[in-house]
């Protein structure tokens, strides 16, 4: 019995069971084997799987306090409050559409060396400054998407809308304001027990910043335009107003191709890639687009999820590769109030690599299901400026084991976890020059480095609860928490709190 | 199934970002020049560019001519120089031919030849 | 009947006796002792002995240089006749008659003129000022007297001339004549007039001598406002070893444009590296020449207004004991004045307003020293400047393009010539600096107070002139020369 709950876990990686039974589904969120990234990036893919109308509305409250956060440039904290509805309509046996809608009001702080949102999609290419401070954020997100299958045919559209505005009420006052838009198209055909699946996405992402100083007595700082490893394009920095105000325009298309066993169990291979553009420009300055970036993605998995007994596993093996270009303008002189892009060159160049190995094994028995979810990998990054020459490379080696129980009691379902982890690194170089790098922004590339290639060790738990107040209902809460021990750097610390009521 | 999507840029990105610069010196009244020098550590003294604010130091002029890479881009040049005739005598020499945003020199080519008229100040 | 008859004949007898009587008289006689009289030029008195026995009578020509004391008599008597001094050249005569009876007697009087004198001459050097000079020629001489220029004008009066000559302001040295006749052409005087033309004092600075040290055009920060005081000022040094006067300095604004609109228009001009720099408006410091000396390595302070404006505002400064400060009277509000102040003397203003310092770095200053011999007038007529400006301008709204063409000399710019240049210095900010207003040779680079236009942080920051080893750096480039961003030196 319990086996056969187990399975029927198994069978999905999206919570989706009749409306009026939770229970599998409510299983199948504590599994770890069943997160298939295949079946994640697809838009109809879930259709393999039992699935049911449902709709899932929760509080979160998100938040970290990091002594020596991991970039300065997102803040050494955050405290998120998040309301996320989810539904899944079942139009019929064959049919069902999606839709989500996410709303997110928080603070991070002390952001500093970036006044820009979204830094991790848009480094090095960012606005920046000294000072910094907190930075109030709020986010609306939107999905929706359909899909069908017809016979062994599956396919299905879908689109995400991401609205977010970021803004600091004290000097300097950056104001973003950001427009992500994605669609994406699947479709899909069933031979034999597997079942392949081709995803296409487009991307349209804009953001437009400003940065202003309202201070009678002037700006207090100055804003640099980074262009890569402490260089910025000099001739913009400053604070007047009028050089400070830019938009991002950029577009970007993906790709991934799965295949994945039609029931659970099989072999499950993943291949993804994208390339995504965007252009830095100059609002006052006739739109002129001073930096570009281009990053492109390629991602690989292939894995098996398998059972013996009791016992359900799933192996896979990944490897991740990003690669960042920027390019800078040489824009003319503006004579006549016009500026115009001469030529641009590459200057900037970033390669991420990780490779590793992750397995997630349950062992069901009767009064519970122990969870075991061992990782690890490597990753190396590497990132030059053309000239003057500028280099920053480290890697590591990770490695991380989540341990578990989950308890299905009554009306109850407890589970609870407790994560440890290590990171070591491996190699290093940093070489940043004097000449034409501003010493404060030296000072912050060196931190940047210390912090990224230092030792770290994690613990982390997380706690789970959630009562079926009817066949229709339930009521969930999900606490976790997150610890990291920098050597001689002080601990980072993560939380998340929700609470779910779950139809 | 790799997918590169061409940028959405207007300009293909250029291979080569230096330039080969060849300064050449035009005095009045076309006494051979054995030298000039430019001294870096006075402000007004700029071979900059006006993008990237890479202020690079003049070699010594030879004669009337000196050579040096610099990063592509668009520049404003102005010096005083200390001009040494081949007779012996000197003089202070001035350019300012591209001291400002309105008057620059763009130098995008891998090779560029750029005509100094000075004025003789002392 | 008898009675009658007795009467009658003595009557007639009485008759008879008087014709016997008659009968009895000598003959007329009428003579003069002196029938000419020669006198001097210098006149006096003459006697002419009447000898007569009869009445006569005199009658003179009628001519007014001598008179008679008595015009008839009789029998002997003295006529003394006055004659008057003689001025002219010439001898001149006359005569009167004495006559009685049929008799008559003509008395002439020659008067003898002046020998001529030797010329009077005179060579004399004056200086270039207008002047009065009186030159003593021999008296008693009726003379005419001119100059053969215009720029002296005489008097005269017996046994003086004197010669006024007006200010020399045609910049060279000059020579008049001035020439006094008697009559008949007669030579009488000469004055040759050597007029130098007007120096300035040796002491006068010479270009580099005299240094802009600090321009504070952006005032202070008014609290709780994005404006500023109107504390402005400039400093200017005496960066020689000597003591220098300052008098008639001359303090300009630039008359080309430096900067680029935010909308990119801009102006060009004909090129001007090393034979001057253009001008506008133009103030003087008061003074003849020495009147305020300056000394070694100490400064003066323009300032707008000689105010104390620390008293309302505490970041302000007090410039009530500035040297000179710009008073322009009543244009379009009062500008104030402080008595104490010597204020600046207008030679040319383009703009009918009091006048200030742009507080965004738009402007460029000079200060030069004309000769001695300029004057404003003499500026606006003869140091116009001619050319075309040519006004470009892209629309970045429509993209069409506009230009127009200027002349020069229809508008307010004047050419001060390099040798009158002491120093310059050319204001911007580096978003609109388009071109420098100063010639190459007079500062070829820029400095500034803000580091953009309209930079809030501008108020309260001035441009101040690097020092090495006590001394001034010139280098007649003012990225060079100048510390941007530089805390006042009036700032406590």
């Amino acid at each position: 019995m319990r086996r056969l709950l187990v399975i029927s876990f198994m069978l999905l990686s999206i919570a989706a069971v009749d409306a009026q039974d939770l229970s599998s589904r409510r299983m199948a969120r504590q599994s770890s084997v069943l997160r298939a990234s295949e079946i994640d990036g697809s838009v109809a893919a879930y259709l393999y799987g039992p699935w049911s109308s449902y709709t899932e509305a929760g509080v979160l409250l998100k938040g970290r306090d990091e002594k020596a956060p991991e970039y300065v440039q997102e803040g050494n904290g955050e405290n998120l409050g998040i309301v996320d509805i989810r539904t899944l309509v079942r139009m019929d046996s064959l049919s069902a559409v999606r839709g989500s809608v996410r709303y997110s009001n928080g603070l991070r702080r002390n952001v500093c060396w970036n006044s820009s949102s979204d830094f991790r999609l848009l480094y090095p290419y960012v606005m920046a400054d000294s000072i910094g401070g907190n930075l109030s954020r709020e986010q609306y997100e939107f999905s929706g998407s359909y899909a069908a299958r017809r016979g062994r045919w599956h396919y299905g559209l879908g689109a995400q809308y991401r609205a977010l505005h970021e803004y600091r009420q004290v000097d300097p006052r950056p104001r973003n304001i950001v427009s992500d838009l994605s669609a994406s198209a699947s479709a899909g055909y069933q031979f034999g027990g597997s079942v392949l699946d081709l995803t296409v996405s487009y991307r349209k992402y804009v953001q437009s910043q400003n940065v202003d100083f309202f201070n009678e007595r002037g700006a207090n700082t100055t804003e640099f335009h980074f262009t890569g490893l402490g260089s910025h394009f000099y001739r913009y920095m400053g604070s007047n107003s009028s050089l400070l105000q830019t938009r991002y325009e950029g577009e970007g298309v993906s790709m991934a191709a799965s295949i994945f066993p039609v029931s659970v169990y099989g072999f499950r291979a993943r291949l993804a890639a994208s390339s995504f553009s965007i252009a830095h420009c100059l609002t006052n300055q006739s739109d002129v687009p001073y930096t570009y970036l281009y990053t492109r993605t390629l991602s690989a998995s292939a894995g098996h999820i398998g059972h013996d007994g009791d016992l359900s596993y799933s192996i896979d093996l990944y490897g991740d590769l990003e690669d960042r270009r920027g390019t800078e303008s040489v824009i003319d002189n503006g004579g006549g109030g016009y500026y115009a892009e001469l030529m641009h060159f590459k200057m900037y160049s970033a390669t991420s690599v990780e490779g590793g190995l992750r397995g997630a094994f349950e062992l069901a028995r009767p009064y519970g299901t122990w969870t075991v979810a061992p990782s690890a990998c490597y990753d190396r990054f590497f990132s030059d400026y053309e000239y003057p020459y500028r280099k920053m490379m480290f890697s590591d080696f990770r490695a991380s084991i989540e341990a578990g129980f989950i308890k299905d009691w009554k009306s109850w379902i407890f589970s609870g976890s407790v994560a440890g982890g290590c990171v070591k690194a491996l190699s290093d170089e940093l070489e940043i020059p004097d000449d034409y790098t501003i010493p404060e922004i030296k000072d912050a590339y060196e931190a940047l480095f210390a912090r990224h290639t230092s030792d770290l060790r994690s613990a982390g738990l997380r706690l789970y609860a959630e009562k079926m107040l009817s066949r229709r209902f339930s009521l969930g809460l999900d606490a976790s928490c997150k610890r990291l021990f920098l050597s001689g750097a002080g601990n980072s610390d993560y939380y998340e709190l929700s609470i779910s009521v779950n139809f | 199934m790799l997918l590169v999507v061409a940028a959405g840029c207007s300009k293909p990105v250029e291979d080569n970002i230096y330039c080969d610069v060849t300064l050449r010196l035009s005095l009045p009244g076309g006494k051979e020049v054995a030298s000039m020098t430019v001294n870096p550590a006075l402000r007004g003294n700029m071979f900059k560019n006006i993008n990237t604010g890479i202020n690079y130091p003049y070699p010594e002029f030879v004669g009337d001519v000196c050579k040096m890479t610099v990063q592509k881009g668009v520049y404003m040049i102005a010096f005083d120089g200390d001009v040494v005739y081949s007779d012996g005598t000197s003089v202070l020499v001035r350019f300012t031919g591209y001291n400002s945003l309105s008057n620059v020199r763009n130098l995008l080519e891998d090779e560029e030849t750029v005509e100094l008229s000075v004025i003789v100040l002392r | 009947m008898m009675k009658k008859f007795f009467v009658l004949m003595l009557a007639a007898a009485a008759l008879f006796a008087a014709c016997n009587k008659d009968e009895e008289v000598k003959n007329p006689e009428l003579s003069v002792n002196n029938d000419k009289i020669v006198c001097s030029a210098n006149g006096g008195f003459f006697t002419v002995d009447v000898k007569s026995n009869i009445k006569w009578t005199v009658k003179t020509d009628d001519q007014s240089w001598y008179s008679l004391d008595k015009m008839s008599g009789e029998n002997d008597g003295v006529i003394t006749v006055t004659i008057d001094p003689l001025s002219e050249m010439t001898d001149r005569n006359a005569s009167f008659e004495v006559f009685g009876e049929d008799l008559k007697v003509v008395v002439s009087v020659v008067q003898k003129a002046k020998e001529a004198p030797e010329v009077t001459k005179y060579t004399v050097d004056v200086s270039a000022e207008e002047g009065s000079y009186v030159y003593d020629v021999p008296a008693g001489y009726d003379f005419t007297v001119s100059s053969d220029v215009d720029w002296i004008s005489v008097e005269k009066a017996d046994g003086k001339i004197t010669v006024n000559v007006s200010a020399n302001t045609s910049g060279e040295s000059r020579t008049g004549k001035v020439s006094a006749y008697l009559d008949k052409d007669i030579l009488f005087a000469e004055i040759v007039v050597n007029q130098g033309k007007l120096e300035s004092s040796p002491l006068a600075p010479k270009p580099g001598e005299l240094l802009i040290e600090e321009v504070y055009f952006t005032g202070s920060l008014i609290e709780g406002t994005t404006s500023s005081a109107a504390d402005k000022y400039i400093r200017l040094t005496n960066n020689s070893d000597h003591l220098v006067y300052v008098d008639r300095v001359m303090f300009c604004k630039n008359y080309m444009d430096g900067f680029i609109t935010n909308v990119g228009a801009f102006s060009t001009y004909p090129t001007l590296d090393t034979e001057g720099i253009a001008v506008t408006d133009m103030y003087v410091i008061p003074g003849s020449g020495e009147d305020y000396p300056v000394l070694s390595g100490e400064s003066i302070i323009i300032a707008i207004d000689a105010q104390n404006f620390s008293e309302e505002n505490p970041n302000a400064f007090d410039l009530s004991k500035a040297d000179f400060e710009f008073n322009d009277g009543v244009i379009d509000v009062e500008d104030s004045d402080n008595p104490d102040v010597p204020d600046m003397i207008v030679w040319f203003k383009q703009l009918h307003s009091n006048t200030y310092f742009h507080n965004r770095g738009y402007e460029s200053y000079a200060i030069v020293l004309p000769p001695a011999y300029e004057t404003a007038e003499t500026i606006m007529t003869n140091h116009h400047w001619t050319g075309t400006r040519i006004w470009d301008w892209t629309s970045p709204y429509n993209g069409e393009n506009y230009h127009f063409e200027y002349d020069i000399a229809d508008e307010d710019a004047f050419l001060i010539p390099a040798e009158w240049v002491l120093d310059a210095v050319n204001c911007t900010t580096e978003d609109t600096f388009y071109r420098n207003p100063w010639g190459a040779a007079f500062d070829a680079g820029w400095t500034h107070a803000g580091d953009f236009d309209g930079d809030i942080s501008r108020f309260g920051k001035s441009v101040r002139r690097l020092s090495v080893d006590g001394k001034l750096v010139d280098t007649n480039n003012s990225t060079n020369d100048f510390i941007p961003n530089a805390t006042p030196t009036l700032k406590k």
